[in-house]
């Protein structure tokens, strides 16, 4: 099962179904795909649909899919690495109207220069075609910031 | 305190949830999910809903019509009279953000009372501030950041790898 996943955001977001459609007949993809598509409009005979899931039911299906398409909220991402599947992240775009700046494109930038994932921003179609031998790297990030906060807590909470 | 916007800034919060068993705590949030019955706030003391400043929002992202701006620009005001509440209440010690526009009153009322302020920039940021990170991190006592990258842009600022 190929899981996408478009997030929960007021904003449609109709450009990545109209390039998933596109991927689907230009490779003539069987398997079947599922798509989360929150406040998007878009009928199509190549995908099922739902619309909103709870997070529990969000990373069951991201654990079952093989691929994992999705618009490049960070949330969503770092739920596909930490279950290290391939990933194609598809940043919302302000002048398509998608979201208020273009701050997705950060995130996708990184975590593809980086090894993480595929930037399937502008194309699906080259996505699709560079995770057939894609192998992700898995999930390295460390964090002390639990530790840091800690600490710093703690020294002002002795001069008080 | 610990204070976060619905969405991202809320997972991101919740990646802290360590943090709330640790001290007398309180969650101050417009995401009316929040409550005690889910696991990571099972040690938060209390949970402050705020908010009206969402739907507002909402409506605000797809369209330029004026009555919008009216809608959110109330829905703004309703916020900061709501938050300047809390703050007057709570008068915490230390406020905890990652953000987003939830923050922005917070971190000024708590910044009159004394309250020492630590600003999270969210990991959706890489390469360029977010506007609250630009709004509050003139008068947070510590500001972290979560890519490398960020510490070119916010002098001061701390790194500890991203909460994932």
């Amino acid at each position: 099962m190929i899981f996408v996943a478009l997030g929960t955001q007021a904003t449609g977001f109709n450009r990545c179904l109209k390039m998933l459609d596109e991927m689907v007949e230009h490779f003539h993809i069987k398997e079947e795909i599922i798509v989360q598509i929150g406040n998007s409009k878009y009928e199509s005979n190549n995908f099922k649909t739902i619309s909103f899931v709870s997070e529990e039911v969000f990373k069951q299906y991201i654990n079952d899919a093989s691929v994992v398409i999705s618009h490049a909220g960070s949330g969503a991402l770092f739920n596909a690495i930490k279950k290290h599947k391939k990933l194609i992240a598809v940043a919302r775009l302000k002048k398509y109207h998608e979201m208020v700046d273009d701050h997705q494109t950060e995130l996708t930038r990184k975590l593809s220069e980086e090894g993480y994932i595929i930037n399937g921003t502008y194309s699906l179609i080259d996505a699709w075609e560079k995770l057939q031998d894609f192998t992700p790297r898995s999930n390295d990030f460390e964090c002390t910031m639990i530790e840091g906060l800690k600490k710093t807590i703690h020294t002002w909470m002795e001069e008080t | 305190m610990f204070a976060c916007s619905e969405g991202g800034h809320f997972t991101q919060l919740m990646a802290l949830h360590d943090l709330f068993g640790e001290y007398d705590s309180i969650l101050v949030t417009d995401n009316f999910r929040a409550s005690k019955e889910m696991p990571e706030l099972k040690d938060i003391g209390r949970i402050e809903l705020v908010g009206g400043f969402a739907n507002a929002r909402k409506s605000h992202a797809g369209s330029k019509h004026s009555d919008n701006r009216i809608t959110y620009f109330h829905g703004y005001l309703k916020l900061f009279i709501e938050c300047r509440k809390v703050i007057k209440r709570v008068r915490p010690k230390v406020l905890i953000s990652t953000g987003s526009n939830i923050a922005v009153p917070l971190f000024f009322c708590g910044k009159l009372m004394g309250t020492k302020l630590i600003y999270i920039e969210s990991r959706a940021r890489v390469y360029t501030k977010s506007m609250t990170g630009k709004l509050v991190s003139g008068i947070s006592d510590k500001v972290i950041v979560q890519w490398k990258e960020m510490l070119e842009l916010y002098k001061n600022a701390e790194y500890y790898g991203v909460l994932v």
